[in-house]
């Protein structure tokens, strides 16, 4: 399986898709459904009633994981990142940034992928 | 909607201004007259007549409003706001919907190599694998997309916000398609060499 150049990249496009699953699931549950409930709980309005399939999961990790200069930059129609960013801690942090991380590489690994060629 | 539009300046336009100013007052007042009833509905009473509320409150509120260069979707009325939230469960549903529409048709697809005798296990287990990392994709990066663009100031207006939705949909659905297609062929590899 991985003696040629194509399995390899599936083998990697793999990993990193179950890397970046666990991170996804990691950050949905333990950062962004905390942060809504006690947000939720304050009686803060939700912002994101548009939202059916949870995207928005990756507003919380830009908001949260960017340095606090770039975050302050998302626009604020689409998540309050200063509000957000209040109640994440370090371990937040840390999770958005697994996720965000590991969101982009496979993307790019899936890229390289095709420009070389599957079969 | 005239007086929104008028931006200009210097003499020959601020004419043209005070003349829809005056005229935005005159609409008012035949509408307070007309429909006095309907207007206390709409309009909170502690903001009739002062410069706060929605453009129903009062003439000059409704001027202040107009004059204002709005920054995004300019929400004048309690029914346009409603129009939105419409709009917000819309966008919900269809993301739900199209989630549902993928799924059936790779079950039909799966359902068809079953009846044609093929390795339906197989094909079950590469479309399964397309459509959680193809949709995972899609998702991700028309999020990023609308991210970028609005902060680049493509949301400032609405025909700004029908671009921004259109190219998230448009990367996301490209995403979609180019991790689907390689993640099906990688499960379709990894399946047969899996099985030698």
């Amino acid at each position: 399986m991985l003696e040629s150049t194509e399995g390899k990249l599936y083998v990697l496009f793999f990993i990193l898709a179950i890397v970046m699953s666990i991170a996804w699931l990691t950050f949905s549950r333990l950062t962004m459904a905390r942060i809504e409930g006690r947000m939720k709980a304050q009686g803060l309005p939700e912002t994101f009633q548009w939202d059916g399939v949870g995207g928005r999961v990756f507003f919380y990790a830009f908001a949260i994981s960017l340095p606090e200069k770039a975050a302050l930059r998302i626009d604020q129609r689409l998540i309050n990142s200063a509000l957000v960013r209040s109640y994440a801690s370090r371990a937040d942090r840390f999770r958005g940034s697994i996720f965000l991380c590991s969101f982009c590489l496979w993307i790019i690994i899936t890229f390289i992928g095709i420009l070389v060629g599957g079969k | 909607m005239a007086l929104h539009k008028h931006k200009g300046v210097g003499r020959g336009p601020s004419a043209t201004k005070a003349d829809l100013k005056s005229k935005a007052r005159l609409a008012y007042n035949e509408l307070q007259t007309k429909y006095h009833a309907e207007l206390n509905k709409l309009a909170s009473p502690n903001s009739l007549g002062k410069n706060r509320g929605n453009a129903l409150s009062g003439a000059d509120r409704g001027i202040t409003l107009a004059q204002r260069r709005g920054r995004g979707i300019n929400v004048a009325s309690n029914a346009q706001a409603t129009q939105i939230a419409t709009l917000a469960i819309g966008i919900s549903y269809a993301g739900k919907g199209m989630v549902a529409l993928d799924a059936g048709i790779r079950v039909n697809h799966v359902h068809n190599t079953y009846q044609q005798g093929g390795n339906w296990q197989r094909e079950a287990a590469i479309q399964a694998t397309g459509f959680g990392l193809g949709g995972a994709a899609g998702l991700g990066v028309g999020k990023m997309v609308v991210m970028g663009l609005i902060t680049i100031g493509l949301g400032l207006t609405p025909v700004g916000w029908v671009v921004l939705i259109g190219a998230g949909l448009a990367a996301g659905f490209g995403a979609a398609y180019a991790v689907d297609k390689y993640s099906r062929e990688g499960a379709a590899y990894i399946y047969d060499r899996g099985r030698n």
